[in-house]
């Protein structure tokens, strides 16, 4: 019963002190609607690379034959895809599936020939399952009308040169062994906007990809997609115990491993972005809540001297904060969740922000914020846990109050810590000296304000910093390790790596290249896609051929060598290359040091060699052979990126020419610049010095478009984020200086009396606002600074929380946060100008007081 | 010459449904350098005419002249600029800037119309000597007693020399001997410089060293 009495008498003190108790609510709505969003926010995006990428091409789940994934042969392939198809559709978890015959072939146009990926699809069937349909932009989709009909990626038919209705004809080896061919007019170009799948992937109608393969109605793969992604774990395990043993189901992680990484990777930063904007909120809420129970000194005075408990004191407070707690996560709730909701189905634009986002694989310009029923549930239970932990202190401090001294409103001698400002003589200004001591005669509300203010500003330095340091270090080991600042090369060069597609008078430009002044250093270099053959094993990797010792100076792999030693320079040679070799003629270097190769760890494990064990690589020529070469493994380098250390191998220039009978030019120049920054404006200069038409220069931008994109996404992100803490920390601002002059209004109203012009009053509060926007930001300056410069110099270990990416060349576990100082400025001065703005209602309202009721009010 | 006229002043206030006339066509006259007293019960609407007077609000009907301005003419501006130049107040509850000192209240005024800081510094200093509060500049209102708080706002009032000093209840705070001697205080300030004192009081010690004095009742003049 007395609990009842308890919580009528807070339900009534919360509608008492009504502009209060909408402050306090306010602030835990929109501190919790921006956490909501911003959760919505990235998860949105999460789930929307995950939704296009699936969708595109390999839907929530495929069932193989066991084994199939990791050899996909057409040997594996199921004698009865009717049987399996109406067993799988009796499960019940699966919306659609769709039988696919897949298997490589040589595709060949007028001119060209290139190794392609054929789908064999149902047309009806594969529209259920995925949308590569939808991304027809020339012609038209299958039909199963038309066996003979093919769709191309915009990639491949733009290297094979061929248009809608042109005739591709496709090589392959059929299941049988013998040799399939087939031609095949062109019905459709799609363009997905990744060049893996627009660069790879042909798709046929599934009848003319058996006859192809010799499949006689066999299917190589079921790709399923789930009515609901989420639920996509419990049906991998159903569907695992109904097939049994002789099949594998593998979900859309194991299918397209790279991708999982990369939403891990940005889970784990959302979880990271989530936290450090909860710290802000939290502040920010604890804040309001005991500034708005710290207000009521007397209230509580006048209670404790009519003989109310402490205890009963302390127990109002903390219900008052349950309720309030309680209606502003409603209120929070229902915001946040329309917010998300709302964007949800008109979708955020931020393509004018972010131009790369579109070509991030699965990402468009739009992003549906979207947001979980378990999610809110747990945000709405931190931000109300928050709320009661806040309102302790306050409740604790209310009890023991004592009586007299809060009722006469002087605080008692233990806590009579008031600050005596002794001004500067330049503060001579009144209102300024006003301002400044209603700062100091209230210095818990000053640390509380400058406290939510200076998390609010270090927060979003520490996030800007650890964005920068992941970008900055991401974009230097990916220059340093392979590609450098610039490259020179014959333009179309890396379409297909083409042997022909060389520069010409290679010295010659090499010289004026090392001669222009922001050059610190410039390699040349030969470049092919290689197939590198083990005993056991083969494997694609791109083969650099560089000059060893001018690579040591554009690149840096060579401090990455764990095993071995780097390339050794090649000796000169004992007759010296009479200047008519080339024309057509090999250089014969006498190259004993020359036939070496170095590799990554992870390309050794796979093709099982050692180190000083001998590899063979094999190569399209230039001459239009099939070239190859044996080379020694010299050394092995471990780089931390799985790509990397996977796919890319070095030797030298002189093994490289000899491999892809290149006489005497390279593909590229390697550059290293003085100023990576300056890459463009060289580039720029670059081309327009090129004598030769068909060279062209590029930056480490074209040839690292992932870090480029990756360095867009967190961008965005990092804006979206800067908004919403900019609310919470403006709402904060706000708050505190409202109940400043809530409490105040009597000394404002007795000015006014006095004369006052209600412009010196609004300037009083902004000078407030002023002073503390300032010592605020100084203060979470020094803080953000401090956190950043720690985690500067001991790194912040990403690996700790999760398997981190290393599918985007440079990117490595242990970020090093960097603040960048055009990054600082930005934030400082917008939540300066943000708490000035945040000032001018309670200002407004201090200077529209009406004096007399002002007056009487105690 | 008249300080203070008012013509048939009325105030209403409403309040949702209720509506309170709290001046009923008041006509008053005070000439400068009177030592008047408004007196009547509680809700008898001294304080509503004080607040007029002062141009703190402003009458439902009738006309106001104060120093000559009638006070309907001014905007909300001119009426700042007239309580700052011409009319002093003190409160019943002192009301000072708790986050001044006793000096710096007093100056606080004199910087608003742009005195001097030495002139300003010497006149506040001289003030409060003369309400007997020498060696207390510095205090903050939270440090001194009642009595000397509103000694404070006497000296605020009286220190830019305005024509009229507008006083609500001004002793009712204190002890009857502060209280004496406050008033004490105001009448040889009204004396020496001409100051027209109006308070409202319902203090017998008040009346008593009031010169004029004015009953109201129900929103009337009573005598």
């Amino acid at each position: 019963m007395a609990q009842l009495v308890f919580l009528k008498l807070a339900v009534r003190a919360l509608a008492r002190n009504r502009r209060r108790s909408q402050i306090t609510l306010l602030a835990i709505a929109v501190g919790l609607a921006g956490l909501v969003f911003l959760w919505g926010y990235v998860g949105g995006i999460n789930r929307q690379m995950i939704g296009n990428i699936t969708s595109y091409l390999t839907g929530h789940l495929q069932v193989h034959q066991q084994g199939y994934h990791d050899d996909p042969t057409l040997d594996l392939a199921f004698a009865d895809p009717g049987g399996l198809v109406a067993r799988l559709a009796a499960t019940g978890t699966v919306a659609a599936i769709a039988p696919r015959v897949e298997g490589e072939a040589l595709a060949s146009g007028p001119e060209k020939t290139r190794g392609v990926l054929v789908v064999g699809v149902d047309p009806e069937r594969e529209r259920a399952v995925t949308t590569l349909a939808r991304a027809i932009h020339q012609g038209a989709y299958l039909d199963a009308d038309e066996p003979q009909g093919i769709v191309l990626g915009s990639r491949v038919a733009e290297i094979l040169r061929v248009a809608v209705n042109d005739e591709v004809t496709l090589v392959t080896q059929a299941s049988d062994g013998s040799i399939g061919a087939g031609r095949y007019r062109v019905r459709g170009i799609y363009a997905s906007g990744i060049d893996l799948i627009d660069g790879l992937y042909v798709f046929l109608t599934l009848s003319a990809a058996q006859e192809l393969f010799v499949l006689e109605g066999r299917v190589t793969t079921l790709a399923v997609r789930l009515a609901d992604l989420d639920r996509l774990p419990a049906a991998l395990g159903a569907l695992t115990r109904e097939f049994g043993p002789g099949y594998e189901v593998l979900g859309w992680e194991r299918l397209m491993p790279a991708l999982a990484d990369d939403v891990e990777f940005h889970e784990l930063l959302t979880y990271i972005i989530l936290f450090v904007v909860f710290v802000v909120v939290a502040l920010g809420l604890a804040n309001t809540i005991l500034m708005g129970v710290m207000e009521r000194t007397h209230e509580f005075g006048v209670m404790l001297a009519l003989g109310t408990a402490p205890a009963r004191i302390a127990r109002i407070v903390l219900y008052e904060a349950v309720l309030l707690g309680l209606a502003g996560m409603a209120l929070g709730d229902a915001l946040g969740a329309g917010v998300v909701a709302w964007f949800g189905s008109q979708g955020l634009d931020m393509s004018q922000y972010a131009q790369a986002l579109q070509m991030m694989p699965g990402l468009t310009g739009i992003v549906y914020p979207r947001i979980g029923a378990g999610q809110l549930l747990m945000l709405s239970a931190l931000v109300l846990a928050t709320t009661v932990v806040a309102s302790v202190y306050p409740a604790w401090k209310a009890a023991t109050l004592m009586p007299v001294a809060a009722i006469r409103g002087t605080r008692p001698a233990l806590h009579a810590r008031r600050l005596r400002l002794r001004l500067p003589v330049a503060a001579r200004a009144v209102f300024a000296r006003i301002a400044l001591r209603a700062i100091a005669r209230n210095p818990r509300r000053a640390v509380l304000t400058l406290g939510a203010l200076a998390a609010g500003l270090a927060a979003y330095l520490f996030l800007g910093a650890l964005a920068s340091g992941f970008f900055l270090q991401m974009r230097d080991n990916a220059t340093d390790l392979v590609t450098g600042h610039v490259q020179i090369e014959a333009r179309g060069f890396r379409d297909e790596y083409d042997a022909k597609l060389t520069l010409t008078r290679t010295d010659e430009l090499l010289a004026r290249v090392r001669a222009q002044p922001q050059v610190a250093a410039a390699a040349p270099r030969l470049q092919a896609l290689t197939m590198v053959a083990s005993p056991t094993q083969t494997e694609p990797v791109m083969l650099y051929g560089v000059d060893p010792e001018a690579e040591r100076s554009v690149t840096r792999l060579h401090e990455k060598i764990r095993e071995g030693k780097y390339l050794a320079p090649a000796r000169p040679s004992p007759h010296p290359s009479p200047a008519r070799a080339g024309e057509g003629e090999l250089e014969r270097i006498p190259y004993t040091t020359g036939r070496e190769i170095i590799i990554g760890r992870k390309l050794a494990e796979r093709l099982g060699v050692r180190l000083g064990e001998k590899i063979v690589l094999m190569a399209p020529a230039a001459d239009g052979t099939l070239g190859s070469a044996a080379l020694r493994i010299a050394g092995i380098f471990e780089t931390d990126n799985e790509l990397l250390d996977r796919g890319v191998a070095l030797t030298t220039l002189a093994a490289a020419r000899e491999l892809l009978a290149v006489p005497r030019e390279a593909a590229t120049l390697a550059l290293r610049l003085t100023d990576i920054e300056a890459a463009e404006t060289v580039a720029t200069a670059m081309a327009a010095a090129l004598t030769q038409p068909d060279q062209q220069a590029v930056t480490w931008k074209t040839l690292l478009p992932e870090v480029v994109q990756m360095l867009e996404l967190i961008r965005v992100n990092l804006a979206v984020i800067l908004i919403v803490v900019f609310v919470v920390v403006a709402l904060g601002v706000t708050n505190t200086l409202l109940m400043a002059v809530l409490e105040r209004t009597r000394e404002f109203g007795l000015q006014l009396a006095l004369g006052t012009r209600p412009g010196l009053i609004v300037r009083t509060v902004l000078y407030e606002s002023l002073v503390l926007g300032l010592v605020g930001l100084a203060a979470g300056f020094v803080l953000g600074a401090l956190i950043v410069f720690y985690y500067h110099s001991f790194g912040f270990d990403l690996a700790a929380y999760a398997a981190a990416s290393r599918n985007i060349p440079g990117m490595t576990s242990v970020v090093y946060p960097t603040l960048v100082p055009g990054n600082v400025w930005l934030p400082m001065l917008a939540l300066l100008v943000t708490s000035l703005v945040a000032a001018l209602y309670p200002a407004w309202r201090a200077a529209h007081l009406d004096p007399v009721v002002a007056l009487r009010r105690t | 010459m008249a300080s203070v006229r008012a013509e048939q002043v009325t105030k209403i206030y409403r309040q949702d449904s209720i509506v309170v006339e709290a001046l009923k066509d008041v006509d008053l006259e005070i000439t400068e350098g009177e030592f008047l007293a408004l007196v009547g019960p509680s809700g008898s609407g001294k304080s509503t005419l004080l607040n007029l007077i002062g141009g703190l609000d402003r009458p439902s009907a009738g006309r106001l002249w104060v120093a000559d301005a009638e006070l309907g003419q001014l905007t909300r501006r001119a009426l700042a600029e007239l309580r700052l130049k011409r009319i002093g107040f003190v409160f019943q509850e002192y009301n000072l800037i708790p986050v001044l000192s006793a000096l710096e209240n007093v100056e606080y005024v004199m910087l608003l119309q742009g005195v001097p800081d030495a002139e300003r510094r010497a006149r506040a200093t001289e003030i409060l000597n003369e309400v007997g509060l020498a060696g207390l500049e510095d205090r903050r209102p939270g440090e001194l007693s009642g009595g000397q708080q509103q000694r404070v706002a006497v000296a605020r009032a009286i220190v830019a020399a305005p024509a009229l000093v507008l006083a609500d209840e001004p002793t009712a705070n204190l002890d009857s001997a502060t209280g004496a001697a406050l008033m004490d205080l105001m009448r040889r300030l009204n004396e020496e410089k001409r100051v027209t004192f109006v308070f409202s009081t319902h203090d017998p010690m008040v009346m008593e060293r009031a010169k004029r004095l004015v009953r109201l009742k129900d929103g009337h003049i009573a005598s």
